[in-house]
């Protein structure tokens, strides 16, 4: 891919557990974050998602650690520089200019003892803006989510769960970042506030105000019509990734096609067409299965998935998939 | 609300006030009369977003809270009159917990961690079967029951199953008694997607096959319509639309059920969305004044007119099977 603003290789993000036990949340994971529009980063609970949105924004803290591979950020230039080369101040100043996260149950991510306001222009001094400026297009950005003119007034646990879900997904774009990771962040709506929530981040990428925004979710029908390009992860590893039509219209991997096929669609019944899940559970990512992650689910599975992790493969640029189905034999 | 199909739970006018604030001075109506009755056999969805009132109802109908007014009459297996729960004798009480099962959101807070899952089944055995039972056998056919392999979940700890695993066991749990009615809060929504469907298709199957009635709670309008016989939309503690599920798929009447269905993410077709677009600008607008005494939609509703503020509209039969709350069709 020749445009991305984010690239990671082989990147490996565990958590330690008691007992010299490790949860591979992230493993061997290569990914490029193609630049501009909204990206869907796609998977089920466990897949290591958030993990990953995490550590490409490097906010690696115990218990996650990071036991190898390298994080490439190319914002400004068209050199990429390696993140741990950065001087930590650098990276520090970059969040919430550069690079901004929308926790997962952002609902609970304000301090208590502050009024929204008083958080707001405390944002905008640690960056040097003028808070009055800020506070102001936070008021303007409200409004644009329902939020009641005065919520700035307001201590957190005045506003309802939605209302402070809203709250944060102004604050953390407040400074206009380049690149945003928002995990999960509708999950706490109703239909009318997702759409609202949705609306208002993907009309920011259309003004140009956000460059990329990552959206993280296990909904991948929520985002599909939004979003231009499709990273779907599966046990820790990506599986598949490519534009949103590519993807739609032609899964490759059998994870990705079992997967779109247990949605039911609107107005399917049961006893016309019985929708069918994925038969087996999700790896345990303590101990994962040798081989291919998917392969104890997999219809397809061969003897080498049952032994051997499999290649990546890419079909055309941008357009990746991992499983052995793909992999020219005579190549190997 | 049809005589056709025997009735064997009967919500009136029910009624929950919660109080909150500084010694309780604050009131907040969490369920604002609901009528209701569920058939025999049925497998019902009653479908609402956070906030709707509808784990207040599943709790109140298990017993585990009291409604501030209204009855809940239920009609035992072996009666045929109808017995109001708050008045149950001991001996009822009893048969009414076995009769009456519940299985809830969160499969790893519904068990407990130092024990091994066994334990969950072994206990359910003992209540409600006695002592005298093949234990192990009525524990192996519960689980067979919701397709799992006995020998691959029994004697482990909860947190070495997945969450599609755990509410198995909590349906093999529930369906040890043989009970009547199931009660199911968002039994999946911690389910993992993929698997997700295989619970829904499964609960179907246990319907048809158990003869036994369930009230699935769910925030998820696909999953009720893809499954359920009869769907009963919840809005703000009242009941805006209910009816046969095929109807309401067909012709959704009350704007709200328009919206649920509309918000549904239509994959690949682009969908009319004209309600949805209409409540968002609603929402945006800023214009949104409780309504007290009229429709709970009203505030957000983008077809309101005044007469929505100032009273409450009936719930009338639209059609066969088919009723709705809305002035539009009054």
């Amino acid at each position: 891919m020749k445009d991305y603003i984010i690239r990671t290789e082989n990147l490996k993000l565990y958590y330690i557990l008691p007992k010299g036990i490790y949860v591979k949340a992230v493993d061997g994971v290569n990914i490029e974050i193609p630049r501009r529009g909204v990206i869907g980063l796609v998977g089920e609970s466990g897949s290591g998602k958030t993990t990953l949105g995490e550590g490409i924004l490097y906010l690696i803290e115990p218990p996650m650690v990071k036991v190898g591979g390298r994080i490439f950020y190319k914002f400004y230039s068209e050199k990429e520089i390696d993140v741990e080369k950065m001087p930590l101040e650098e990276l520090e100043k970059m969040r919430g200019v550069n690079i901004a996260l929308i926790p997962q149950y952002a609902m609970n991510a304000l301090n208590p003892a502050m009024k929204i306001g008083t958080f707001i222009k405390d944002v905008a001094k640690y960056h040097g803006e003028d808070p009055h400026k800020i506070l102001e297009i936070a008021i303007e950005r409200f409004k644009m989510l329902g939020l009641p003119e005065d919520a700035i007034n307001r201590y957190p646990h005045e506003l309802s769960g939605g209302m402070r879900q809203r709250a944060v997904t102004v604050i953390s774009t407040l400074l206009n970042p380049k690149f945003v990771v928002a995990d999960e962040p509708v999950s706490n709506l109703d239909v009318v506030h997702q759409q609202v929530v949705i609306d208002f981040l993907t009309d920011l990428v259309n003004k140009g105000i956000i460059e990329t925004l990552m959206i993280i979710t296990h909904d991948l029908p929520l985002i599909l019509e939004k979003s231009r390009y499709l990273i779907l992860m599966y046990g820790g590893h990506i599986v598949e990734s490519g534009s949103r039509d590519d993807l739609w219209s032609e899964p490759l991997h059998p994870y990705t096609k079992t997967f779109l096929e247990a949605i039911p669609p609107i107005g399917a019944r049961i006893e016309e067409k019985k929708i069918r899940g994925i038969p087996g559970n999700p790896p345990d990512l303590r101990f994962p299965p040798p081989g291919c992650r998917f392969h104890p689910r997999c219809p397809y599975a061969m003897d080498i998935c049952r032994r051997e992790e499999p290649l990546e493969v890419e079909i055309k640029p941008g357009r990746k998939v991992k499983c052995w189905l793909y992999v020219n034999i005579k190549k190997r | 609300m049809s005589s056709t199909y025997t009735q064997i739970l009967k919500i009136e006018d029910l009624v929950k006030d919660y109080h909150t604030g500084v010694l309780g001075r604050k009131t907040v109506r969490a369920l604002n009369g609901i009528t209701l009755a569920v058939n025999e056999k049925e497998f019902m969805a009653l479908v609402g977003e956070s906030g709707s009132g509808k784990t207040t109802l599943a709790r109140i109908i298990l017993r585990l809270i009291p409604p501030t007014s209204g009855r809940i009459l239920y009609r035992f297996r072996e009666n045929n009159s109808f017995v109001d729960i708050v008045n149950l004798s001991d001996e009822q009480l009893k048969k009414y917990r076995a009769e009456v099962q519940g299985i809830f959101q969160d499969p790893y807070t519904s068990f407990n961690p130092f024990y091994k899952v066994d334990r969950a089944l072994k206990v359910a055995v003992k209540k409600f079967l006695g002592k005298d039972i093949d234990e192990d056998n009525v524990i192996r056919e519960a689980l067979i029951a919701v397709r799992l392999n006995p020998d691959e979940v029994l004697g482990r700890y909860p947190h070495q199953l997945s969450g599609g695993q755990l509410q198995r066991i909590a349906i093999a749990r529930a369906l040890i008694p043989r009970p009547r009615l199931l009660i199911a809060d968002e039994y999946i929504s911690m389910v993992d997607m993929s698997t997700r469907i295989d619970i829904i298709n499964l609960t179907r199957e246990l319907v048809d096959t158990y003869n036994m009635s369930i009230i699935m709670i769910t925030h998820e309008m696909n999953l009720a319509l893809y499954a359920s016989d009869r769907t009963v939309v919840l809005f703000k503690g009242a009941i805006v639309e209910q009816g046969d599920t095929k109807k309401i798929l067909k012709n959704p009447l009350h704007p709200y059920t328009q919206l649920l269905i509309e918000a549904l993410p239509s994959i690949g077709v682009r969908k009319e969305r004209k309600i949805l677009e209409k409540t968002i600008e609603v929402q945006r607008s800023g214009g949104i004044l409780e309504a007290l005494k009229g429709c709970s939609f009203a505030p957000r509703c983008p077809l309101a007119t005044t007469q929505c503020l100032k009273a409450k509209p009936k719930i009338i039969e639209f059609e066969k099977e088919h009723y709705v709350a809305c002035w539009r069709y009054i």
